[in-house]
C-alpha cells in the first residue's frame, strides 16, 4: 500500500506519506489531538478540494476512488429526515435497499428507526452514522473517532461483526484515541505527528518491536492472543488458546465458538521461573525469547506461548531478570479482566 | 370597496413573489458560496432599493421602460405593445423594488447551512436534485417562506414605484396603494378609511405570521 496525502487547513500544512510491504484490510491511525488524523480522514473522503491525494490500495487508485465514505462528526445526519428517512434515501440512491434491514441489525439501530436525528444520543448518533455510511456501499470505510460515545461492550460488539460483514472487500482507516479499538480490529497501525507519519507497519510489530529496535513511546506494551471462544457461562468465557485455555470476563455478544482476541498489556502479565500456586486466575507455560530495554526502569520480556509472542514487564533493578536466558522455560499469570474481541 | 384595486394588488404581489422567488433563491444561493472582493457591490447593487427613495427607482424604470430605450424597444418588438404604464411594467418593477426582500432571508439561510452536510449528501453518492429536494431545501424552509412573505407584504405596500411607472389605470396599474392616494386627493374619506384599514390589517397578520415562523424553530440544526 502507497498512500500519499498534502493539504493546507489554514496555518497547518499536512503531509502524509504512508506506505506498508503487505497490504492492510484494517489500518489503524493514532495521534494526538490536532496530528491532522481528521484532515487526513477528511481529504480521501474528498472533502477538501484543495488536497492532494495519491497512492494505491490493493488494485484501487486512491485520487479516483469515488466511493471512500468518512464517518465522524463532520458527516452529520440530515436533520429533516427521520433516522428511517436518512437510511433509506442513502440506501435508495445505492441501490441498498435489500440490505437495509442487514445493517440496521448490524448497527444496533433497529430501535431507533422512528426517531427524529436530534432526538438522539452522542452513541445512538454514531451507529446511525455507521449505518447511513455502510447503505453508501463503501469501497473504502473511513472512520473517525466513530465509537467514542459508545460503551465498551457496544463497541467490541459492533466492531466484530462490522470485520465480519465487511471483509476483505472493503479497506478501512480507524482513527481512535482508544489504542484498544484499534488492537482488536486493525490488522496495521500508523502514528501520526503534526501532519507526517511517523510510523507505519503491521499492528504486531509496531506493539512489540523486534529486538534492537526502540519501542515507540505512544504506544502501550500490549500482546494479542488470538483463540476461540470455548464456552461462556455466567459472564466467564473459556477461551482455548492452543493446547491450553483461559478465563475471562466476558460482555462481549460474540458467539461460541468464534475466534477472538485477547488483548494482554504488559503491566498485566506476571512472570514465574517454577510453576508455583499463585493465586491468579490463568498461567500460560512460556519459552523466553528475548530480554529488552523498554524504559529507564523497566525492561520488556518477550515469551513465547503457543507459538504466540507475549510480553511481560520486569523491573530493572530486579537482579533476577539478568539470570532469564533465552529458550528458557517460564509461567505467565494474568487475572481475567482482560479485554477481549 | 374598490375590489377591483384590491383583487390587482394581490395579483400583482402573488406573480412578483413567484417570478422574486424563481430568481433569487439561485442568486442567494450563488452569493452565499461566492468570495470576491467585489462581493460588495454586488451586495450593495441587492440592497440598493433598501435605501432609494422609490421615486428614484421608479424614475429610472420609467426611463427604461419608455418606448424608445433598449428595454422598451425590446418588449414593443416581442409583444407589439408598448410596456410603460401597464401591468406587467408594474410586475418587473415590483421584482426589483423586492429584491432584497427576498434574497436578504434567503442569503443568511443559505450562508448558515454548513458545508459539511453538502460535503457529507455529495460523499454518499445523494444526486443533485435529491441533494437540494432533502438537504438544502428543509434546511432553510424557514428562510424561503420569510422571504416569500416579506417580499409579498413589501410589494402589497408599494406606492411610488407604482405611481412613477403605472400610474391610475383602473384594472391594470390601480392598486390599493393608488386607489387610497385617489380616495383621499377626492376628499372620500370613507373609501380611503376602508382601503387604509384593510391594508393595515393585512400588512399586521402578515407580519405577525412571519415573526410567530421565525421565533419557532422548525428545524433544529445540529453539526454534530
Amino acid at each position: 500500500m502507497e498512500c500519499h496525502v498534502t493539504a493546507q487547513a489554514g496555518q497547518f500544512a499536512l503531509d502524509i506519506a504512508l506506505s506498508t510491504a503487505a497490504e492492510p484490510n484494517w489500518l489503524g491511525i493514532i495521534g494526538q489531538s490536532g496530528a491532522g488524523k481528521s484532515t487526513f480522514l477528511q481529504a480521501l473522503a474528498g472533502f477538501n478540494a484543495a488536497a492532494n491525494v495519491s497512492g494505491r490500495w490493493h488494485s484501487r487508485d486512491l485520487s479516483k476512488l469515488d466511493n471512500a465514505v468518512l464517518v465522524s462528526a463532520q458527516t452529520p445526519l440530515f436533520p429533516a429526515l427521520s433516522v428511517a428517512g436518512n437510511l433509506e434515501l442513502v440506501a435508495r440512491h445505492n441501490q441498498q435497499l435489500d440490505n437495509v434491514k442487514t445493517i440496521v441489525a448490524l448497527c444496533e439501530c433497529t430501535a431507533l428507526m422512528s426517531r427524529q436525528t436530534n432526538e438522539l444520543s452522542g452513541g445512538e448518533l454514531q451507529r446511525v452514522k455507521l449505518a447511513r455510511a455502510l447503505l453508501a456501499n463503501p469501497a473504502l470505510l473511513l472512520l473517525d473517532e466513530s465509537f467514542s460515545a459508545m460503551d465498551r461492550a457496544l463497541r467490541f460488539g459492533i466492531l466484530h461483526k462490522l470485520k465480519a460483514y465487511l471483509g476483505p472487500h472493503v479497506k478501512v482507516i480507524m482513527v481512535s484515541h482508544d489504542i484498544n479499538d484499534i488492537i482488536v480490529s486493525c490488522d496495521h497501525l500508523s502514528i501520526i505527528e503534526s501532519g507526517h507519519c511517523v510510523a507505519c507497519g503491521p499492528l504486531s510489530e509496531m506493539l512489540n518491536p523486534a529486538r534492537g529496535q526502540q519501542a515507540n513511546a505512544s504506544l502501550p506494551l500490549i500482546s494479542v492472543l488470538h483463540g476461540e471462544i470455548e464456552e461462556r457461562n455466567m459472564g466467564i468465557s473459556r477461551i482455548s488458546v492452543g493446547e491450553t485455555s483461559v478465563k475471562v470476563v466476558d460482555e462481549s455478544a460474540i458467539p461460541v465458538g468464534q475466534s477472538v482476541r485477547l488483548l494482554l498489556p504488559a503491566s498485566e502479565v506476571t512472570l514465574a521461573t517454577e510453576n508455583s500456586t499463585a493465586l491468579h486466575t490463568n498461567c500460560l507455560q512460556a519459552t523466553v525469547q528475548s530480554v529488552v530495554p523498554y524504559s529507564a526502569t523497566q525492561s520488556a520480556v518477550k515469551i513465547v506461548c503457543e507459538g504466540q509472542e507475549l510480553t511481560a514487564l520486569l523491573d530493572n533493578y530486579d537482579s533476577r531478570i539478568n539470570t532469564l536466558q533465552d529458550g528458557q522455560l517460564v509461567w505467565a499469570y494474568f487475572s481475567g479482566q482482560q479485554t477481549l474481541a | 370597496m374598490e375590489f377591483s384595486a384590491i383583487w390587482l394588488t394581490l395579483k400583482l404581489a402573488g406573480l412578483s413573489t413567484l417570478l422574486l422567488m424563481l430568481v433569487a433563491i439561485p442568486v442567494s444561493w450563488w452569493l452565499s458560496r461566492w468570495n470576491s472582493r467585489f462581493k460588495a457591490v454586488v451586495q450593495a447593487c441587492v440592497a440598493l432599493p433598501l435605501v432609494l427613495p422609490p421615486t428614484v427607482l421608479g424614475f429610472y424604470l420609467l426611463l427604461a421602460f419608455a418606448p424608445d430605450s433598449l428595454i422598451g424597444e425590446l418588449w414593443l418588438s416581442i409583444t407589439g405593445e408598448r410596456l410603460a404604464f401597464t401591468f406587467e411594467a408594474l410586475v418587473f418593477g415590483s421584482v426589483i423594488y423586492s429584491f432584497p426582500f427576498a434574497v436578504q432571508p434567503l442569503y443568511a439561510g443559505f450562508a448558515q447551512l454548513h458545508p459539511h452536510y453538502l460535503h457529507t449528501a455529495k460523499m454518499l453518492n445523494l444526486p443533485w436534485h435529491v441533494r437540494l429536494q432533502r438537504v438544502v431545501l428543509p434546511a432553510v424552509r424557514p428562510s424561503l417562506l420569510i422571504a416569500a412573505g416579506l417580499s409579498f407584504a413589501h410589494t402589497v405596500g408599494e406606492f411610488g414605484v407604482v405611481l412613477m411607472i403605472g400610474g391610475n389605470i383602473p384594472g391594470e396599474t390601480r392598486v390599493v396603494s393608488i386607489a387610497l392616494f385617489d380616495q383621499v386627493e377626492s376628499l372620500n374619506y370613507g373609501s380611503a378609511h376602508q382601503l387604509a384599514a384593510v391594508l393595515l390589517v393585512f400588512s399586521l397578520f402578515l407580519l405577525i405570521g412571519l415573526y410567530w415562523l421565525q421565533g419557532r424553530r422548525r428545524l433544529k440544526w445540529n453539526v454534530m
